[in-house]
């Protein structure tokens, strides 16, 4: 018996079949979308975190130019601090053309905290005298290996060191050192050796852990080491470059990975409910049927429930093999720069049980619910054909100068939109909802270009930056000047990494620049779209930072130095500034404030076709970039996001063609009499379609402009919420994209309509007008 | 001049590996300006018979004429424009349009042919006059029998082709539902052609075709027909 009412169950599907796949389409890309992105994100942060676990990293760097041992002992002796350990960190720069440099750290012994994970050859025994473990990327982009020899210089001596090991390490999983753009492995490095084999070398870094329940803010713990230490630069895990950009990165993707989701799942729920809600109206005669057959409403409800498992289930499979390939796909692209163990994505994530589980809700919900309405009904009245729909005028009517000029298949449409007012709402947020998606993954792509063209075109005037290793006075500096004697402008910077702290415990850790007053390389441009030059008193800042902050114009910042002086900073004014996120100050305001003299460590260069190639083996010079390699490297960091936004767009506009698609075969299922009707009366198929298709882009059109708001309104959340600290990316969306994405939207529409109206052909009249079913 | 004929008319079913013979070598005629009842059992073949008339089903084999057009050998765009302006048809569960009104129901069928009555003066001749703007919805089962029927004449079509009209109405609605499309016949001089198991309806008509197991089992022409009030059923 059970038996065959699933076996009903099922043909009843085949005779729909088209809705049915349209919507496990719909709830597969729902759930592949979010548990993708999901994935990826959960499978990096996974082994970020194992990693971390494994290297047992350390909560805070803190550097002085001498730690001593007393030092050492009195940071372990404070109550929060878990374990302590000494580093002697120098640069040495490779003998032998390659221009390239290490950071060594010397270990006060054996390893505790930062503890770097060997993948080749042997670790320290800690009395070797001239061997090291080498960074894995540098070694690989240099074709080293372990047991090779490599010669470099400390200070003026050369030494010959042999790679015992080689390694990768929780402190360097990204490695972009001197401002770089994205990593440059052949050039930067790291190394571990033992303290005993730098004799001449201090200690001058010291690296800890806290305990695991400490409560402390970091800035009663930076209070707290420098009482103790007295002047130093502390760093904290969250500042540490690596595991910040990492932060960063992930983070960003995770709103991503949410909002849009979120939305997409929003859309793809309200289309199944009442796709689903349809169908079993349809099944109420059989519901009548049933009953009076005698099957209990329990048994018949429990049987309808297939309805949603069937749909569940195969959209979870799916969902879970497309959320696969999606991870895997955003993930080769997204590691590219990580140093971690890559073991491939992990087979699955929390959210893919929590998509599958809404997707379940959704179904077996709408189906038991309409089911159940239906069964309150009693057989006899569930037996007897649905009463016709009844029709009634609609509002419009009351309009005679409207009503009037319609044309007889206008008068039709418009009525009969309005009577069948779910399907036509269904319609319309199905239309809303994916424009709004397939804009919103335009406008993220929009914003982004508009964004790179801002920072490029518009604010950064210079062509060369040139960043040096240190620090030099203006006098020091006398040569370069002398080199880039073609420069249309040369402006030198200073910049230092300063903390900020705002309302609860948020920490900022910007970059403070100091400019020349008269500086030409950067234009500033306030929030009212005016130009601002740099004032005499007070700092400008980035809308994003002052956010963070909770600062606005007159607000007076302290802004602590990496080595504990503090600066008062008083906000002059915000600044539409895209991309970073420093903090200007002219020289003057700047003398007002601090007594540190002015040293330069960036030159912004302005003048094309510079000859600068006499600088670059200066061993004083980190960096020298030219602006469309830095557009080109900005590009290949963006590479992810771009790639992610590709991804949202092709899940909308699938998306759109699923509702659209679901739409159509719904409208024609339920309208076959009326098309058979028609068609005995010799209406042409042009005619009929006139008739009966065109309504679906009526709700097309007048759901479009909403659409393209809501859109506006996604990427304004999305923008709001997924704001890079570095940039500064403000939702926009072009008109290119909005025609192209209501293109797209209308062609679905179209397209759908081709297939339906190729099926008005094969309506055979006889049968579908013989009885009421 | 007779204005129908059927020649050896046969129409085959193929369901899956069975074949159904729902009309073997029907062969009559119908005259010009006739009320024809086409009498039969449930399962008989009157209804092919009809939807082979009406250009909804195409024959296996035979030929039917109609004004000395061979039907049978029409494309589907043909048959379109033959049902179009030719044939008003007529169902036992009325088929109108429920989002349209009486009036635009019947607006429907005017906006494909050539010289249509107007729906007004076709909602009069079923004598329907008061509630030609509700919905279907809204009326009797007659009601909607009646818009049906001025639906099909609305088109002022040659041939009017009725497949169980009374089928789902009592008996008195029935009766003046066949009395409006008697007049139809008589007063306007249409063919009209009613199929029908009800036996009882036979003696108003001009001409009564019985058909069984798919074949014509008589065909009788009655010069005089009853009066459609002497008849009870």
């Amino acid at each position: 018996m059970v038996n065959m009412l699933q076996k009903k169950i099922l043909r009843d599907i085949k005779e729909s079949r088209w809705s049915f796949v349209a919507i496990v389409c719909i709830c597969t890309l729902g759930i592949a979308l979010f548990s993708g992105i999901n994935l990826y994100v959960s499978t990096i942060e996974n082994s970020v975190e194992a990693s971390y676990q494994n290297a047992n990293l350390s909560d805070y760097w803190v550097y002085k130019a001498d730690v001593s041992e007393l030092d050492l002992d009195r940071i372990q002796a404070l109550p929060d601090v878990k374990t302590a350990q000494r580093r002697k960190l120098l640069e040495v720069g490779l003998s032998g053309g390659m221009n390239a440099r290490l950071r060594l750290h010397g270990v006060d012994g054996q390893s505790q905290i930062n503890i770097p994970e060997l993948l080749e050859g042997q670790t320290l025994d800690g009395t070797e005298t001239d061997a090291l473990l080498l960074d894995s990327r540098f070694s690989k982009a240099n074709g080293l290996k372990s047991g090779d020899i490599i010669r470099f210089s400390i200070g003026e001596q050369q030494e010959d060191w042999l790679v015992k090991g080689i390694i990768r390490s929780a402190e360097y999983i990204y490695y972009a050192p001197d401002g770089l753009t994205i990593p440059d492995y052949q050039k930067y490095g790291f190394a571990y050796t033992n303290a005993l084999a730098l004799p001449k070398a201090p200690y001058n870094e010291l690296i800890l852990s806290l305990v695991e329940n400490s409560e402390r803010s970091h800035g009663e713990i930076t209070a707290e080491f420098r009482e103790t230490l007295g002047s130093i630069n502390i760093i904290g895990r969250q500042h540490q470059p690596s595991s910040r950009y990492i932060t960063d990165d992930l983070e960003g993707n995770k709103q991503i990975g949410t909002l849009f989701p979120i939305a997409f799942f929003l859309i793809a729920a309200l289309v199944t409910w009442v796709t689903v809600g349809r169908m079993m109206e349809n099944q109420r005669q059989h519901l009548g049927t049933l009953r009076s057959l005698g099957f209990s409403k329990r048994e018949i409800m429990s049987r309808y429930s297939l309805y949603g498992i069937l749909i569940t289930l195969p959209s979870m499979i799916l969902g879970w093999l497309i959320s696969r390939y999606l991870a895997k796909f955003l993930y080769r692209l997204g590691t590219i720069y990580f140093t971690i163990e890559k073991n491939g994505v992990d087979t699955f994530s929390t959210h893919f049980l929590w998509a599958a589980l809404w997707v379940a809700l959704v179904t077996c919900g709408a189906a038991l619910l309409s089911c159940k309405r239906s069964l309150t009904i009693t057989p006899a009245a569930l037996m007897r054909p649905k009463p016709p729909a009844q029709g009634h005028r609609i509002l419009l009517e009351r309009i005679p100068l409207f009503w009037r000029n319609l044309s007889f298949g206008g008068k039709i449409v418009t009525r009969n939109l309005f009577r069948n007012k779910a399907r036509m709402l269904m319609g319309l947020m199905g239309i809303i909802g994916s424009t709004a998606l397939i804009l919103c993954g335009f406008g993220m792509r929009d914003s982004m270009d508009a964004m790179l063209d801002r920072a490029f075109d518009q604010t950064m005037r210079y062509d060369v930056e040139m960043k040096l290793k240190t620090p030099m006075t203006p006098e020091e500096a006398a040569y370069i000047y002398e080199v880039l004697g073609d420069a249309q402008a040369i402006d030198a910077t200073m910049a230092f990494s300063v903390y900020l702290y705002g309302e609860d415990g948020n920490v900022q850790n910007p970059y403070l620049v100091v400019m020349d007053d008269e500086q030409s390389g950067l234009r500033f441009v306030g929030t009212d779209g005016k130009e601002v030059t740099l004032p005499d008193n007070g700092v400008l800042l980035t809308p994003r930072m002052a956010k963070a902050l909770d600062m606005g114009i007159g607000s007076v910042m302290m802004a602590e130095r990496l080595d504990g002086i503090v600066i008062p900073l008083e906000v002059t004014d915000i600044i539409d500034f895209p991309v970073g996120n420093k903090i200007y100050i002219s020289r003057t305001a700047f003398s007002k404030v601090a007594s540190l003299p002015f040293t330069i460590s960036v030159f912004l260069i302005r003048g094309r076709d510079l000859d600068v190639s006499a600088l670059h083996d200066d061993p004083h010079i980190a960096l020298i970039e030219t602006k469309p390699e830095m557009e080109s490297n900005i590009m290949i960091v963006l590479e992810l996001l771009q790639s992610i936004q590709m991804v949202l767009i092709l899940f909308a506009a699938l998306l759109a063609f699923a509702v659209m698609m679901v739409l159509g075969s719904m409208n024609y299922h339920e309208r076959i009499r009326e098309l058979a009707t028609l068609k005995v009366l010799g209406f042409h198929q042009k005619e009929m379609k006139r008739l009966v298709l065109r309504e679906n882009i009526w709700i097309t059109v007048f759901g479009l402009p909403f659409g393209v708001v809501l859109g506006f309104g996604l990427i304004v959340m999305m923008q709001a919420q997924t704001a890079n600290p570095d940039m500064e990316i403000s939702p926009f969306i072009s008109a290119a994209s909005i025609v192209l994405g209501c293109a797209l939207i209308l062609t679905f529409t179209v397209f759908v309509n081709y297939i339906m109206g190729r099926k008005f052909k094969s309506i055979d009249m006889v049968s579908s007008l013989k009885s009421v079913e | 001049m007779a204005d129908i004929f059927f020649e050896n008319v046969s129409k085959d079913y193929q369901m899956g590996e069975v074949t159904i013979h729902a009309a073997k070598k029907v062969s009559f005629a119908v005259k010009n300006g006739e009320l024809c009842i086409i009498l039969g059992p449930s399962g008989a073949g009157k209804t092919t018979v009809l939807n082979l008339l009406g250009g909804m089903e195409t024959a296996t084999s035979g030929k039917i004429l109609f004004a000395d057009q061979d039907i049978t050998a029409m494309n589907d765009l043909a048959l379109t424009d033959y049902r179009r302006h030719k044939i008003g048809f007529v169902f036992q569960f009325y088929n109108l349009i429920p989002i349209l009104t009486a009036l635009e129901n019947v607006e429907l069928a005017k906006q494909v042919c050539k010289s249509p009555l107007e729906p007004e003066e076709a909602l009069r001749i079923v004598g329907l006059k008061d509630r030609i703007h509700n919905f279907p919805g809204q009326l009797s089962g007659g009601e909607q029998q009646r818009v049906a029927v001025a639906r099909a004449i609305c088109k002022n079509p040659d041939l009017l082709l009725c497949d169980e009209p009374t089928g789902a109405l009592d008996t008195e609605t029935g009766k003046n539902i066949i009395g409006v499309l008697s007049d139809i016949s008589r007063k306007m001089g249409k063919t009209v052609i009613i199929v029908t198991h009800n036996s009882l309806l036979a003696p108003i008509a001009d001409h009564v075709i019985e058909m069984k197991n798919g074949m014509v089992a008589a065909d009788t022409v009655q010069n005089a027909p009853a009066d459609l009030e002497r008849i009870k059923w």
